[in-house]
């Protein structure tokens, strides 16, 4: 039915890797690699009326075309979930055009299965590290969204959504910046939630405290007010403590602003990435995970950045907080 | 970008095989006296097209209009004169009723429920099924579903 050449004649930066299913059927079709869409076409229809009549268990014969979108996204998703898991955009084209549509969403919904499993483990694990401190974004995340996930979501109707609102940021990065959809995101999000519980594990909670109202101060607000990420206010005074001789401890001070300054005022942003980097993997064994130390040293290279131009503009105080 | 892969409500238009299904409902409703022509028969098809896109609904499975015709045929407030008229303006109060009732009830169930007030309240009159019981019917169902009330 359909020809497939040793490289695919379009590049990388024409697939929308959002929307991988839906972008691999539309350039394979305008590049005549797949001969007969209507075939594709009518197998994902087949499989969409299927879960149609399974949502309204068989008893309605028509549905609300917002709910119908979801439901054709759903199969896409599940899609795009065994498409992507082959890590290679060849590989995906011929699984596409040479394997029968419901074969792919049947290993897609396999897929979605292990991660809905895993990521109720990866949740108990964040959980049990769980603090108190009252930032309600990051409250809701521990207490109730996952809750909420967990509860309502439906890997055949609604795959790509996640149910529950979620507004907590990670390390340097908003929660609505994470391109990705449904239990993948919740994949990815809880592990790095666990992973940032862990890493304010390693500290004393009174002095993650001390640095969290630092943190506020330079916003002129209580931090419990702000619209923060708990993790990153410990970081930046743990690496501005790293480079100011303070060791592997929250107590980067206002002194300390000074020393950054004498010490990085001179660099390139590049020369106080390779430095940062270099002194922050001398402190991995105060770390002793791996994991932890992988996720909060891919930070680096934002931190270096931000610092150099916080050097420029003399205003360290109001990007380090200082205890 | 090619948009055949998105989803089109016209891959599960079953036009040709509800006009069918609909001209095979006279082998039964002419038991009561009431007959639907091929021309009515494509009349009744779209206007359920029209009353679908009204109310921003899909069809994938057998058409309502089809089900209502099987009910409704037996109505003694029904003549052939009325007959294909009152089938299309059931038609649009069934989506009417789907949407407003928050899609929380069955096909049959709502049939069933418009059949009984057009029948034993409404003496066949669609307006009063429509604007006073249905209505009533479906606050009373939307409430209840959000805890409002007590159905």
């Amino acid at each position: 039915m359909n020809e497939l050449d040793i490289t695919l004649p379009f590049s990388e930066s024409e697939i929308d890797y959002d929307n991988y299913t839906f972008s691999l059927l539309c350039l394979c079709t305008m590049h005549k690699i797949i001969k007969n869409p209507e075939f594709i076409k009518n197998e994902i229809d087949k499989i969409f009326v299927e879960n149609a009549n399974q949502y309204s268990k068989r008893e309605k014969s028509s549905l609300p075309i917002k709910t119908a979108r979801e439901i054709y996204n759903s199969i896409l998703y599940t899609s795009d979930v065994y498409l992507r898991s082959l890590n290679n955009d060849y590989c995906a084209v011929q699984t596409l055009c040479r394997t029968k549509f419901d074969l792919i969403i049947l290993k897609g919904q396999q897929i979605i299965m292990q991660y809905f499993e895993e990521s109720r483990l990866i949740f108990k694990k964040a959980f049990e590290l769980k603090f108190n401190f009252n930032v309600y974004e990051y409250q809701y995340v521990m207490n109730t969204a996952f809750d909420i996930f967990y509860k309502n979501y439906s890997a055949r109707f609604n795959a790509q959504d996640i149910c529950a609102s979620i507004d907590y940021p990670l390390i340097n990065m908003q929660a609505y910046e994470v391109k990705l959809k449904g239990v993948i995101f919740i994949h990815y999000y809880y592990t790095a939630i666990y992973l940032e519980n862990k890493f304010l594990k390693l500290f004393d909670e009174k002095k993650i405290e001390a640095v969290l109202k630092a943190y506020g101060k330079i916003y002129s607000s209580d931090y419990r007010n702000l619209h923060i990420n708990l993790a990153e206010p410990v970081f930046l005074n743990l690496i501005g403590g790293i480079l100011s001789d303070r060791g592997f401890s929250l107590d980067f001070c206002v002194n300390d602003i000074k020393v950054i300054e004498c010490r990085y005022s001179y660099m390139n942003e590049n020369e106080i990435k390779q430095t940062v980097e270099k002194i922050f993997c001398e402190y991995s064994c105060k770390i002793n995970d791996n994991e932890v130390f992988q996720y909060i040293k891919k930070n680096i290279s934002w931190f270096a950045s931000q610092l150099h131009i916080h050097l420029n503009n003399e205003t360290i105080s109001n990007f380090i907080p200082a205890i | 970008m090619n948009d055949i892969f998105t989803l089109n409500f016209d891959n599960y238009d079953n036009s040709l095989s509800n006009k069918n299904e609909i001209i095979e409902t006279n082998e039964k409703s002419i038991e009561f006296g009431l007959k639907l022509s091929e021309k009515e028969a494509v009349m009744l098809i779209e206007n359920e097209k029209e009353s679908l896109n009204n109310n921003e609904r899909i069809m994938f499975g057998k058409s309502p209009t089809v089900k209502l015709i099987e009910k409704f045929m037996k109505s003694s407030y029904i003549t052939q004169d009325t007959y294909s008229e009152t089938i299309a303006e059931l038609t649009d109060v069934f989506y009417e009723v789907c949407e407003e009732s928050e899609d929380l009830l069955t096909d049959e169930e709502i049939i069933n429920i418009m059949y009984y007030f057009f029948e034993q309240k409404c003496g066949g009159s669609i307006e009063l099924l429509e604007g006073t019981y249905l209505e009533e019917i479906c606050r009373n169902i939307r409430n209840f579903n959000s805890g409002i009330s007590e159905f």
